[in-house]
């Protein structure tokens, strides 16, 4: 589904992408490891656009075709229905929980100036999302404080609902940076169950995450980095016991 | 929802009609209705200017330094353009009155006769009211529509960059059109400032006053009606969201130079809007005066009454008028207290006023509510009634 070939991403003189290639397969989850600054996080904003490599391509293979994504703006590949969340959650403080999700759902009507005015024109894809988005919050425990301000919500809570609206974003490809960092074990695993039961409904899902005890036992494919680089890949197995890749963890 | 907003705007025709009441057909002394009814007039122009500079700031998080700018085009549309338009109407009745025709030297028209001139038109305008009023749309119609383009032009360079960079270049894009039009005598009669037929010119002493009342009351309605309409609307959502996470919003697909674009065309046609009546009403203007600093009075009522609330933005204006109004009728008192000129003072007290708003209650007078599309609490209630 995502192809990625030899990214290349410079900050000044250091190197955080040298040369990253990669393949999510449609309908599985991939995993993403590597230790701090091995640049996860970086190759997830050049996918979705928020920095532009240096060399290396992006593709997406959808519908039969294939579409050179790189160097895309974030609006544009969303569009094309790919959607990530955030390491450090990045929801909007000032909107209530409900908010959140609604402000992400695609083909909005309500949100042309002029449609705006005329609330016969949305009203009725509102109320259809509000009722999606309420089965979400649901879903992921955050239905009985979907009308609290974003702010108000504890560290676990935003992290859930940075998962929430990647859900309501109805995308292909859901992009997971770290869901279950700073989530207790009972609630880690409930994610990870989330997730395979979204997967089973035909999403695609490609999943960064430190936490492998937990990760692994719900992935169907790893990869792993290390200063810039691809340095392992495989099945979950075959990962754990990589020598390079344990040794990447412990000297790194 | 559009009921809520209905419900509001009703709230605000009745304060207007009971404020206005108070002012033109009350018992209370004659001075002090003619100074309710310059303040009201003043209310309803800034309401619409710090109501559309709401959704811009309040709404988008966009930092609209050069706000003043819309002032200067409204006054620009008014007094630089459609002013000579009623001069190309009646210019042979002025060639035979005054032996020249008011825009064949246009520098002499601006120093010698503008005011004998304009005299002559406000007597014709008074007989023919239709025209007054046409040449009255015309300047408003003419003040959005120039607003709105040139608002987008001007932020158009920087409209990709950081929200700093923006807001640097519309303060300096506002300050470049002041300086360029106020010394360009065509535009609008440059340092000797133009003079504005009356479009009201039959109504003479409170009636023009009232009529003025009236007309920006209407506006100022129509203006809260569609700004809280749209606020209230996934589009105003949208705009919220943008304001908390430029980044998040954006990888959930809102394009930020769209909306920019949008927010800046459809705010600065209103803000250009209020440009235009204040000329009308001032019948008079000088483009040297629009400085910086009625941009940051906008900001000051617009941080007081409450960012991302068009109640709010109503209230802050009304209360920095009622301030600086209090300061003015007791200035003679205050300069024997403070062996000063309290001139400068009605600054200090909104400078200090900000900054005690921003310590105990940044969300100001009337805080910023969610933005209201449907009733979430009845959806709610039918999906828990599902999942029994």
């Amino acid at each position: 589904m995502l192809e990625i070939k030899g990214i290349v991403k410079q900050f000044g003189a250091f190197r955080a992408l040298d040369g990253v290639d990669m393949t999510i397969e449609r309908g599985k989850v991939t995993l993403l490891i590597g230790p701090n600054g091995s640049g996860k996080t970086t190759l997830i904003n050049v996918v979705t656009g928020v920095y532009k490599p240096e060399a290396g391509r992006v593709y997406f293979h959808d519908d039969g075709k294939t579409l050179d994504i790189t160097g895309w703006p974030p609006h544009k590949v969303f569009a094309q229905g790919i959607v990530r969340t955030f390491q450090i959650p990045q929801i909007f403080q000032k909107l209530t929980v409900m908010e959140n999700l609604l402000a992400v759902a695609r083909g909005q009507a309500g949100e042309g100036v002029l449609n705006a005015m005329r609330e016969g024109r949305w009203a009725k894809q509102e109320e259809e999302l509000a009722e999606r988005a309420f089965e979400i919050l649901d879903l992921v425990g955050l239905g009985d404080v979907w009308d609290r301000y974003a702010y108000s919500l504890s560290a676990g809570q935003m992290k859930l609902l940075e998962l929430a609206r990647a859900l309501m974003a109805g995308a292909k490809l859901i992009i997971l940076d770290e869901p279950i960092a700073g989530i207790p074990i009972a609630q880690a695993h409930a994610i990870f169950q989330t997730i395979r039961d979204v997967n089973a409904k035909g999403v695609t899902f490609w999943v960064v995450e430190h936490r492998i005890d937990i990760a692994f036992k719900y992935v169907d494919y790893v990869y792993a980095m290390a200063s810039g680089r691809v340095i392992s890949q495989g099945a979950p197995d075959a990962v754990a016991k990589d020598p390079k890749v344990i040794e990447s963890y412990i000297g790194g | 929802m559009i009921r809520d907003v209905l419900a509001k705007t009703v709230a605000l025709v009745i304060a207007l009609v009971v404020v206005g009441a108070l002012a033109f057909a009350s018992p209370l002394p004659k001075d002090v209705r003619v100074l309710l009814q310059n303040i009201e007039v003043y209310i309803a122009i800034y309401g619409i200017y710090v109501i559309s500079l709401n959704l811009e700031v309040g709404y988008l998080g966009l930092p609209q330094f050069g706000k003043v700018m819309f002032l200067l085009i409204g006054a620009i549309a008014v007094g630089g353009i459609a002013t000579k338009l009623v001069l190309l109407i009646y210019q042979n009745a002025i060639f035979k009155a005054m032996g020249a025709y008011p825009l064949a030297k246009i520098s002499d028209y601006c120093m010698y006769y503008q005011y004998s001139v304009t005299s002559l038109v406000n007597q014709m305008l008074a007989q023919n009211p239709a025209l007054g009023l046409g040449y009255f749309l015309f300047g408003v119609a003419l003040a959005m529509v120039l607003s709105a383009g040139l608002g987008v032009l001007f932020a158009y360079p920087a409209i990709r960059l950081r929200e700093d960079y923006l807001g640097i270049l519309l303060l300096v894009s506002g300050e470049f059109l002041r300086v360029v039009t106020y010394y360009a005598t065509p535009v609008a009669c440059g340092v000797n400032g133009a003079v504005i037929p009356d479009p009201f010119a039959w109504a003479l002493g409170e009636t023009r006053t009232l009529v003025y009342f009236i007309a920006t009351s209407a506006f100022l309605i129509a203006t809260f009606l569609v700004f809280d309409a749209i606020g209230n609307s996934p589009f105003g959502r949208a705009l919220r969201a943008i304001r908390d996470s430029e980044t998040a919003a954006a990888v959930f697909g809102k394009d930020i130079v769209k909306f920019r674009i949008r927010v800046l065309a459809f705010a600065s046609a209103f803000a250009g809007l209020a440009g235009a009546l204040l000329a009308y009403y001032f019948d008079y203007t000088i483009l040297g005066t629009y400085l910086p600093i009625y941009t940051f009075i906008g900001w000051t009522m617009l941080i007081l009454g409450g960012l991302g609330n068009n109640v709010g933005a109503i209230v802050g204006v009304v209360v920095y008028y009622i301030v600086q109004t209090l300061l003015d009728i007791y200035k003679n008192s205050l300069q024997a207290v403070l062996h000063a000129d309290p001139t400068y003072l009605a600054y200090a007290i909104f400078g200090l006023a900000i900054i005690l708003v921003l310590m105990y209650r940044p969300q100001g007078i009337v805080p910023e509510k969610p933005v209201k599309t449907i009733d979430l609490n009845k959806v709610r209630e039918r999906i828990q009634r599902k999942i029994k």
